[in-house]
């Protein structure tokens, strides 16, 4: 008798731990389907469209961005002198003559034309991928923002080739560098920014979700290890990548044709 | 236990993330040996590119999390996005291959060290795109079948 109550005793607690491994392995789940999930923050009422037009979570975290950006702008370019004397704007020149050399770099002699976007581009998306660590959610998690990105970019480098070798050039630039290239050279306009868009969402939303969960797992300190990996050097490793392939690209599309 | 192995496979892409970065490291250490004056930009090269490999392993271990927490355990076709997404183990492979002979040469010849680093970025982000169709894949897989 005695005995068996020691066995129930004994299983109750093992039991109670079960089951509230139980829940938290399903709160884990709900909270991850949460973090997955784009959500709609509030509809802007439109005539004619039912229920208006919704702002997603992205959309707002993008505002909030652009508002820090052009409050920074306005800041850093405050009476600037030919010669600098302050600290401020020597940074910023530093800055920004290692944007041009990235730009010359990778896109030739025409970069000037395309260094406004480049540097816009990779200030946006290194600033987005570490949204994470201001508690908001990172726009680049939403694939509708990196196909949008995406989208950009390839108009931008199909755009260039137009732009220098006019719409005929475009089309035999196609077909080089022989014909038999031809489809390979049509499939690689989807291809390259299907793998820019998802190589920057595959990324993001990994380093997100694995944070929350160690954030879930771990409440304090330990996280901010990880996520001097996942969100900072990851983060902006991914958005120097984006940026590097779309001027690469632009410049092999300005050159190809000179041949 | 379907999710479980299915889980299993996903996360066993890394393998190939460690074979990669464990070539790319042994190259660096040779090339720093050979040309220690060179050792910032062979680091920095590493760094990238272990980072690169790195992304295919967290690739599987996303896909292994989604298995385990979103994916419906009476789904039929969680075996499959396990198995899609190892493609990444050859992209993982391949990356750290480049960038262990990024390494070399840069080792050998420091001062072409920019066009060496983005002739290694253009092919480990060919390589990568790869594990990205595999992700793509077994993100389909989870979500819309």
């Amino acid at each position: 008798m005695f005995n068996t109550m020691l066995n129930v005793a004994d299983i109750a607690p093992v039991a109670a731990a079960a089951t509230q491994q139980a829940s938290a392995s399903a709160d884990l789940s709900v909270e991850i389907k949460e973090q997955i999930e784009c959500v709609v923050l509030f509809r802007i009422p439109v005539p004619f469209i039912a229920g208006g037009i919704p702002v997603y979570e992205s959309t707002v975290v993008t505002w909030i961005i652009m508002a820090v950006f052009i409050f920074i702008a306005i800041l850093l370019t405050r009476n600037l002198k030919i010669v600098p004397t302050t600290k401020r704007q020597a940074a910023l020149e530093v800055c920004v003559s290692w944007l041009r050399n990235f730009c010359r770099d990778n896109i030739g002699a025409e970069s000037d034309r395309y260094m406004p976007y480049i540097g816009t581009v990779l200030i946006y998306i290194g600033a987005a991928n570490i949204a994470g660590m201001f508690g908001m959610k990172p726009p680049t998690k939403d694939l509708s923002v990196t196909i949008a990105l995406a989208l950009m970019s390839i108009c931008l480098i199909e755009g260039a080739t137009i732009r220098k070798h006019g719409f005929f050039g475009f089309f035999k630039h196609l077909g080089s560098p022989t014909p038999i290239m031809a489809p390979m050279n049509v499939l690689e306009i989807g291809i390259r920014p299907l793998s820019l868009c998802l190589r920057l969402f595959g990324n993001v939303v990994a380093a997100f979700i694995i944070m929350e969960l160690i954030k879930f797992v771990i409440p304090a300190g330990i996280p901010a290890v990880f996520s001097l990996y996942f969100d900072i050097f990851d983060g902006f490793l991914q958005a120097y990548i984006f940026v590097f392939l779309t001027s690469l690209f632009i410049g092999e599309g300005l050159e190809k044709a000179e041949e | 236990m379907g999710i479980a192995m299915a889980a299993a496979v996903a996360v066993l892409t890394g393998a190939g993330a460690a074979i990669g970065i464990g070539m790319a490291t042994s190259h660096a250490s040779e090339a720093i040996a050979r040309q220690p004056e060179a050792k910032k930009d062979i680091r920095s090269t590493m760094l990238i590119g272990c980072a690169l490999a790195e992304a295919t392993a967290i690739y599987g271990l996303l896909v292994a999390i989604m298995l385990i927490f979103v994916a419906s355990p009476d789904s039929t076709s969680i075996m499959g996005a396990a198995v899609a997404v190892v493609t990444g183990m050859g992209a993982g492979i391949g990356i750290g291959l480049a960038t262990s002979r990024a390494c070399d040469s840069i080792a050998r010849q420091p001062e072409v060290k920019k066009d060496i680093r983005s002739t290694m970025l253009i092919g480990c982000a060919l390589a990568e795109a790869t594990a990205i169709y595999g992700l793509l894949v077994s993100i389909m897989l989870i979500f819309v079948v």
